[in-house]
């Protein structure tokens, strides 16, 4: 069977890019960037000259790369939801979710479009930070291979995060609500890994294992680690599979 | 074209169409008749693969609606009831991406967004967002995106709802130039919209198909009563042994007597045209004739239903079409 994703996929970007919440979660997003690039930054510029002055060497990943992607992994979890909630919930209230379902696309074909074009967005957030690190490149060696795993990184967390806000754009009809539930979520997701420090055993490596958190702190740092590429992949996968099957409920209902 | 057999389906526990089976031919324009929640949209649901049904078969074009939905989908055009459109889109870009969907490619895109604007007389709003359109304009891109890509097959719900009655025409006429081309199914609750537009109705009501015809010959049938109305200033007793018998009729009945008026209801066996003779025979008896009037038939309970906003206007499509077929 084709596939016919590309024409939603061109709807859905000029939709996003054309609604004025795209442009707002944007410049939350380069404003929060900017202040998290620039705070590790003087901090880094200040301790790495006393540091030099004892002969010692302040390594640009852990204190400045790590920590700048780590904090934008966390603004994803209040903007991204603002980007995915209107997806499917806007077409549910105005009814054009039943046009789009009798044109001839697969179910498939609606929910990757859909989460293709978000991603894109994401990209488009993403992409200006690479000037950060160019602005330094000429004060400090930037480990660009690090920058490029870590950035791809943060990508595939960003991407993981608008499958599970398309997940919830499907359950209902009303934005707020699709946005709440992802940000709820996402959240819970991302603390789950305090609960694990109170558990023991299994308990405590499950627990440990399902937390977005314990799956990111390599990311950050560059490194692409098997296991974490697979939880975000699997992670993605699976809530779009969820969005398959909810979109198919009517069918059952 | 389209072949429906046996359908039902269920939402929960609520039966929305309990059997419903009709076919339409290639070319043929079907009225799909009945009051509101009847069983209209679900059916078209159906056919357009939106909904599966819960059991009995739909099929279009010789494809199955539930087991070759994507076949289907390449085939109709499809206005749904209330006509949902993204507001925010331009006519022009939405109609691209309609035709996009439905696998236009290129530069013949292009040329078909231009075909069906032409035809729904969209050329001047190409530019503008739907949001800002006024609703005769915006059913026109409704039905655009319906028409755009030469679906063989084209299933309108309710396409003039809300309406004022020159777009009404407008959209009629436009519907009408279709035939012999595309099969359409339309719904209605409107008689004169039937009479005016289709070859064939479907009248269904509580999710049962009560009546099926051509339009020519369901016009004969209505307009051929077999129930009189008439009004006596006299005794309504005395009228209804009078009436009772003469030859022909069936019953008669007071149905209510005031201010020296009886009004009766006089039943006789079907096709026989009985007003004459009661004219004759109540005047023959010195009384004043006030009312004679044909009263509904077979179908009057679904027909009531449908005719009561509108039964000036159904009384005379009605004539005019028996006129038409005679």
């Amino acid at each position: 069977m084709t596939t016919n994703l590309y024409p939603i996929y061109r709807r859905e970007t000029r939709a996003l890019f054309l609604s004025p919440v795209a442009w707002i979660v944007l410049f939350a997003f380069y404003s929060l960037a900017g202040f998290f690039w620039v705070a590790p930054l003087s901090q880094y510029a200040f301790y790495s000259v006393m540091m030099a002055e004892r002969g010692q060497v302040m390594k640009l990943v852990d204190y400045l790369i790590a920590p700048f992607l780590g904090n934008v992994t966390v603004t994803f979890i209040f903007l991204l939801p603002l980007v995915s909630m209107r997806q499917f919930s806007e077409e549910k209230k105005s009814g054009t979710i039943e046009t789009l379902f009798t044109y001839p696309f697969s179910d498939l074909d609606i929910v990757l479009g859909k989460w293709l074009a978000a991603v894109t967005l994401l990209g488009v957030m993403l992409l200006p930070l690479l000037m950060d690190f160019g602005l330094i490149a000429d004060k400090v060696a930037v480990p660009w291979p690090v920058v490029a795993t870590g950035m791809a990184g943060v990508f595939m967390v960003g991407a993981c995060y608008l499958a599970v806000g398309l997940f919830t754009s499907a359950l209902t009809e009303n934005q707020v609500v699709a946005a709440a539930l992802s940000f709820g979520a996402l959240l819970l997701l991302f603390v789950l890994n305090w609960l694990a420090a109170s558990a023991s055993g299994s308990l405590h490596d499950l627990i440990g294992q399902l937390s977005i958190t314990t799956h990111m702190q390599d990311l950050t740092k560059g490194l692409l680690a098997l296991k974490d590429v697979t939880y975000f992949i699997l992670f993605t996968a699976f809530m779009l599979f969820c969005t398959l099957r909810v979109l198919e409920s009517k069918k059952w209902r | 074209m389209i072949e429906v057999s046996g359908l039902t389906k269920e939402y929960g526990a609520f039966k929305a169409v309990k059997g419903v089976s009709f076919s339409v031919e290639r070319g043929q324009i079907l009225g799909f008749l009945g009051p509101n929640g009847a069983g209209k949209s679900t059916v078209m649901k159906i056919l357009t693969c939106y909904l599966p049904a819960t059991s009995g078969r739909a099929g279009v074009a010789g494809f199955d609606c539930e087991l070759q939905a994507r076949e289907v989908r390449k085939r109709i055009g499809y206005l749904p009831e209330n006509n949902p459109l993204y507001l925010d889109m331009r006519v022009g870009e939405y109609l691209d991406f309609a035709a996009h969907a439905k696998g236009i490619a290129g530069p013949s895109r292009r040329a078909a967004v231009a075909r069906v604007c032409e035809e729904t007389g969209l050329g001047s709003v190409t530019g503008r967002l739907i949001g800002q359109l006024s609703k005769g304009f915006r059913q026109r891109v409704g039905l655009a995106q319906a028409l755009v890509g030469d679906p063989e097959v084209l299933i309108l719900d309710e396409p003039t709802v809300g309406l004022d009655p020159r777009q009404i025409l407008e959209i009629r006429n436009l519907i009408r130039s279709m035939a012999g081309r595309r099969t359409v199914v339309l719904s209605t609750h409107i008689l004169p919209e039937v009479s005016a537009v289709c070859d064939r109705v479907v009248i269904i009501n509580k999710g049962l198909v009560v009546e099926q015809d051509s339009t020519a010959n369901l016009g004969r049938k209505l307009a051929k009563s077999d129930r009189v109305q008439v009004g006596v200033a006299g005794p309504g007793e005395e009228a209804r042994i009078l009436l009772g018998g003469l030859p022909g009729v069936q019953r008669a009945q007071v149905r209510s007597e005031s201010e020296g008026v009886a009004v009766l209801e006089v039943e006789s066996t079907k096709g026989t045209d009985l007003r004459a003779d009661i004219a004759r025979a109540v005047v023959s008896k010195g009384w004043g004739l006030v009312e004679l009037k044909a009263l509904g038939l077979g179908l009057e309970e679904v027909f009531l239903q449908l005719v009561t906003q509108d039964s000036e206007h159904a009384a005379a499509e009605t004539a005019a079409v028996t006129e038409a077929a005679a």
